[in-house]
């Protein structure tokens, strides 16, 4: 008798600042997993990373949809979406418990206790929790993955918290609903492309991971092989070119030009005479600009983005805790000389983020990080979320396939 | 459905976490691309339905098909009137014999005539072996009989005492046989040592009479002078053919090889014949290349002893 594949459709969906970016994905027997469509479209509607603009923002997103399910040839059963904007915001919260056993060994109720009570902490009714990213247990103040019956007396777990506006969170939903796709479950955008950038090693002795993208930094900070703490700052590389706009008196789309053939992210050029061509075609209009202005306006900006997000880490950044250093990643990281800026703020090693090589070459991008997470997070957490049940690829699957059900 | 589940699991989820947004899939918000795609998906599903029930459909249409045969033909096309009956035999049935059989209205349509009905009232007479009714358009019927030919006559007497001669045909029907010369069945032997049992109307088939019919064959051509004394057949004593005639009691022949049997028996025959004294009652033909003659036991007769005896 053979025995009948299980497989399902799913599709992980970033809806950034610069772009959307679609990934179609082929989950076999809950095991394999692989990329069968890809659909891009420049955003419209999305200003950091969050929806300002409902049916501008929908157009274009559905427009990706459509094209990497006709690439593809086949639907979306279920979305896997990413969630960034300035709106999103996290906390800590830990709780204790005293082991409850006679003979002090940790059992699982005592796990799920702990972890109820660390998870307990109220929000504002306006906000709605994307995650709860939970730490590593410990007891006695001894770390332990799996606590449970280890001899101890006090355990202790703690969380990360990331919440976000709740009408935010609902427009990005709503864009994907009305595509008649499902929302399976939303991953923070920085977890998603964090996973893709750094290996399981990296995680383990401290990484920090900067997803830069153009409306949107997102951070998240890996300590022990967890993720201690993410969160999104509003700045990205759009800030640099609305700087280098504002400085030179330029129009956005020169000042994106500028920044994109002769921005870097360090000072390098000392002469302050040098001059480059603003469109370097020689037409009406064309003039010059000053190299060294250019670059002093990207470099201050850059280095001011990342003591931003050195200031948003707060007491949890400790130099000494990132073994694996910073790795940048997103679509900014990109620049000349950012990593060298970035080490000068951090003071730890930095190097731009490569995604796995398994991915196609056309998305080894650094802008595809965070949709290939989706995926991966799609791979590893399906089923645990949602309920649909899994395609089968039986006679009863084939029809579906024909008529499209 | 889905947009149950959704509120269900929102239902659930009222602790804060994003999953308590409802999400209602396909509702506001649909753009031109997500209505299109909508409107295809239900075509291809309405397409895919439709093509498949079409399928269904004309496999069940087949399977009935196949399974209640053929169809008899017939056509509800107002033929033209019946203006001529052909009427073929290869026996000697009279055409108002036959036409009173047919029982065909006037004013009868060539395609109302029942066919099958005409077949059956025509076989139903033993005469006639096989009867072909065909339409030959516009208006003709044609009748087309093959009749049986008798070998035999039988006689049989009613419960009133009635003494009725009947034909027998080669295949063993006994049947009484209409429009024969009456020379032609003067020259017929009867059967004898035979069980008529009677069926319907009529009596059930005896057995087949290739034998005799062979026998006669071959006699009417070698042997005509002798045939013509033949009387009376017995076939009580089987595969054996026993004739009587008016000189001898008993010619027995054996299946087979009549030639040379009728040989022996002509010899025989002209051998006694110039020896008037002796007058053979059994001459018994079954021996190969012999032959077992008992004389008639003769009052005035130097030999009273038989030379043979067969049981």
């Amino acid at each position: 008798m053979a025995v009948m594949s299980k497989s399902r459709i799913i599709g992980a969906i970033e809806i950034g600042t610069a772009k959307v970016a679609v990934l179609i994905g082929e989950i076999t027997d809950r095991r394999s997993l692989s990329i069968v469509g890809m659909g891009q479209c420049s955003s419209r509607g999305v200003i950091k990373g969050e929806v300002v603009d409902f049916k501008a923002a929908s157009d274009c997103a559905h427009a990706a949809i459509l094209e990497a399910e006709n690439r593809a040839g086949v639907r979306i059963e279920g979305v896997y979406l990413s969630q960034t904007g300035g709106h999103l915001s996290g906390f800590r919260n830990e709780a204790s418990v005293t082991v409850s056993a006679a003979d002090n060994r940790v059992s699982y109720e005592d796990t799920e206790r702990v972890k109820t009570l660390a998870k307990e902490k109220q929000i504002p009714p306006e906000r709605t929790i994307i995650h709860h990213i939970r730490r590593p247990f410990r007891l006695d103040g001894r770390l332990e993955r799996n606590p449970v019956h280890l001899e101890g007396r006090r355990l202790e777990v703690g969380y990360w918290t990331v919440h976000g506006h709740a009408s935010k969170v609902s427009d990005h939903i709503h864009v994907i609903n009305g595509f008649s796709l499902h929302v399976d479950d939303i991953i923070l955008s920085s977890l998603a492309s964090g996973v893709m950038v750094t290996t399981q090693e990296e995680r383990q002795h401290g990484v920090l991971v900067l997803d830069i993208g153009r409306g949107t930094t997102d951070f998240a900070l890996y300590q022990e092989g967890h993720c201690y703490v993410a969160g999104v700052i509003p700045v990205g590389g759009d800030h640099l070119t609305n700087d280098l706009s504002i400085g030179l008196r330029l129009t956005a789309s020169q000042a994106e030009t500028l920044k994109l053939r002769f921005g870097s992210g360090v000072l390098q050029c000392r002469d302050r005479s040098q001059r480059v061509w603003l469109n370097g075609d020689l037409s009406i209009g064309d003039r010059q600009v000053s190299r060294y202005s250019i670059e002093r306006i990207l470099a201050l900006r850059v280095s001011e983005l990342f003591e931003v997000v050195r200031k948003a880490l707060g007491a949890n950044y400790v130099q000494e805790n990132l073994g694996a250093g910073v790795v940048l990643t997103g679509g900014t990281s990109r620049l000349p000389m950012i990593d060298r800026a970035a080490q000068e703020v951090f003071k730890v090693p930095v190097r731009l983020g490569e995604n796995p090589g398994w991915a196609h070459e056309e998305l080894k991008q650094p802008e595809y990080a965070t949709v290939l997470g989706l995926l991966n997070y799609g791979l590893n957490f399906q089923g645990e979320n949602d309920s649909e049940p899994v395609r089968k690829s039986g006679l009863l699957g084939i029809f579906k396939t024909l008529v499209g059900a | 459905m889905k947009k149950k589940q959704s509120r269900k699991r929102g239902a659930q989820n009222g602790d804060g976490s994003w999953r308590s947004i409802r999400q209602n899939v396909g509702g506001k918000g649909e753009t031109k691309l997500a209505k299109s795609r909508t409107r295809a998906r239900t075509n291809r599903f309405m397409a895919g339905t439709i093509l498949m029930a079409l399928v269904v459909g004309g496999v069940a249409i087949g399977i009935w098909y196949i399974d209640r045969g053929p169809e008899p033909v017939s056509s509800r096309i107002k033929a033209n009137p019946l203006e001529e009956i052909v009427l073929l035999t290869d026996g000697v049935l009279s055409d108002e014999w036959i036409n009173r059989r047919l029982q065909i209205p006037a004013e009868t349509g060539l395609m109302e005539v029942d066919i099958q009905a005409i077949k059956d009232r025509l076989e139903a007479d033993r005469q006639v072996e096989a009867a072909t009714i065909s339409r030959r358009f516009p208006s003709t019927l044609v009748v087309s009989l093959t009749e049986r030919a008798p070998v035999a006559r039988v006689v049989t007497q009613g419960a009133d005492g009635r003494v009725n001669v009947f034909l027998v045909a080669v295949d063993g029907i006994v049947y009484r046989g209409f429009g024969y010369d009456p020379q032609h069945l003067e020259v017929l032997p009867f059967l004898d040592g035979i069980r008529l049992v009677r069926r319907g109307s009529g009596f059930a088939p005896i057995s087949r009479l290739d034998d005799v019919e062979a026998l006669f064959s071959v006699a009417r051509q070698t042997a005509p002078h002798l045939c013509r004394q033949w009387r009376i057949v017995v076939l009580d004593r089987r595969p054996f053919i026993v004739v009587r005639t008016r000189e001898v009691k008993e010619i027995i022949f054996e299946p087979g090889a009549f030639r040379q049997q009728l040989a022996r028996l002509d010899y025989i025959l002209d051998f006694y014949q110039r020896a008037p004294d002796d007058r053979p009652s059994r001459i018994d033909l079954s021996f190969k290349n012999q032959a077992a003659v008992e004389l008639a036991i003769d009052q005035n007769s130097t030999n009273p002893n038989p030379e043979y005896t067969r049981n």
